[in-house]
């Protein structure tokens, strides 16, 4: 991609991929989701829930899963206000941005 | 090849400066990771993940910040220039490789100027040649002037004493052209005196100034070049 993507709207982003699964999701999955998206590398994602974590945006519970636990990352009610905000944000940018390349502003 | 234990193993002791909670959190994290990943995509996981000094990094940078930007997520990944391995050791590298490269263009750029402006200062060295041939032209023209007049005016005045000798009955004639003879005898001593004058003494001047003026200009050039 030729554009970088901010450190805002990758935690849309992560938001977003964990909020599509109602039962929360883990770490491995949720970078090779982001990834299939968006080229970060691998080290990116872990910082990022950490800090949604704290910010009380994400909460995480361990499960067992073969014989060991998984810590498992779920969308907290904050944190799907949060995600709300970053999509309505998201979509007056990205109008913006699409009526400006397809020459709609100043007509 | 680095594995999962010393991979992790490195990054704890990479983490030794943060809160025991965060280290123990990231820690936890990454083990899970590799778990989810499963034995077959270690060597994936740990060449994704670059070094252990490039995650502990980035895990640092953003409890440092505290919500502060300074890093990018760039079309490579997770970018932020306090932490990027790379351009630390290799920063001095890249400034002294830039050098060579800053004075090789500026050399191109010279040349470049001098090729622009040749109009002008060939006109110029044209015009230098020109004047240079011009003057040494005059003098072998003059030289030459000299010799042939001498050589002229003697045997002129050669012939004009064997006539006088011929027409010697008529004495006033005999001794006007005797007289001419003399004369044009000793004008051409006098012309063979400057030629001599000149090929001997002018001309080994003039040309041992004109070398010493080219040594000097080249010279100069070289000890400039040295200078630098």
């Amino acid at each position: 991609m030729v554009f970088n993507t901010g450190a805002a709207l990758l935690d849309a982003i992560v938001l977003a991929v964990v909020s599509n699964e109602s039962e929360g999701t883990y770490g491995y999955k949720i970078t090779q989701d982001v990834r299939q998206v968006l080229d970060v590398s691998e080290s990116t994602l872990y910082p990022v829930l950490r800090r949604l974590q704290k910010d009380e945006c994400l909460e995480t519970y361990d499960k067992e899963y073969g014989g060991r636990n998984r810590r498992y990352y779920k969308v907290t009610e904050r944190g799907r206000v949060q995600l709300d905000l970053y999509r309505v944000e998201w979509k007056s940018y990205s109008t913006k941005i699409s009526t400006l390349f397809e020459g709609g502003i100043g007509k | 090849m680095m594995r999962r234990k010393e991979f992790l193993e490195q990054l704890e002791r990479l983490l030794w400066d943060i809160p025991e909670q965060e280290r123990k959190e990231a820690l936890e994290f990454y083990e899970n990771y590799f778990d989810d990943a499963g034995e077959e995509n270690e060597a994936t996981v740990i060449q994704e993940l670059g070094s252990p000094g490039k995650v502990a990094a980035t895990i640092k940078a953003d409890l440092d910040e505290n919500g502060s930007e300074h890093g990018e997520y760039r079309e490579t990944g997770y970018t932020d220039e306090r932490f990027e391995e790379k351009n630390m050791p290799d920063i001095q590298s890249e400034r002294a490789a830039q050098k060579p490269k800053r004075s090789s263009l500026s050399w191109a750029l010279i040349l470049l100027l001098a090729v622009i402006t040749s109009p002008v200062w060939g006109a110029l060295l044209l015009a230098g040649l020109g004047l240079i041939a011009a003057v040494v032209g005059a003098a072998i023209g003059v030289a030459a002037a000299l010799f042939f007049g001498c050589i002229g005016l003697l045997i002129g005045g050669v012939i004009c004493l064997g006539v006088s000798i011929s027409q010697l009955p008529a004495v006033p004639t005999a001794a006007l052209v005797a007289g001419a003879g003399l004369l044009m005898i000793c004008i051409g001593f006098l012309l063979l005196l400057g030629f001599l004058w000149l090929a001997v003494k002018i001309f080994p001047i003039c040309f041992r100034w004109g070398i010493d003026f080219i040594q000097r200009i080249l010279h100069k050039r070289i000890s400039g070049g040295e200078r630098k």
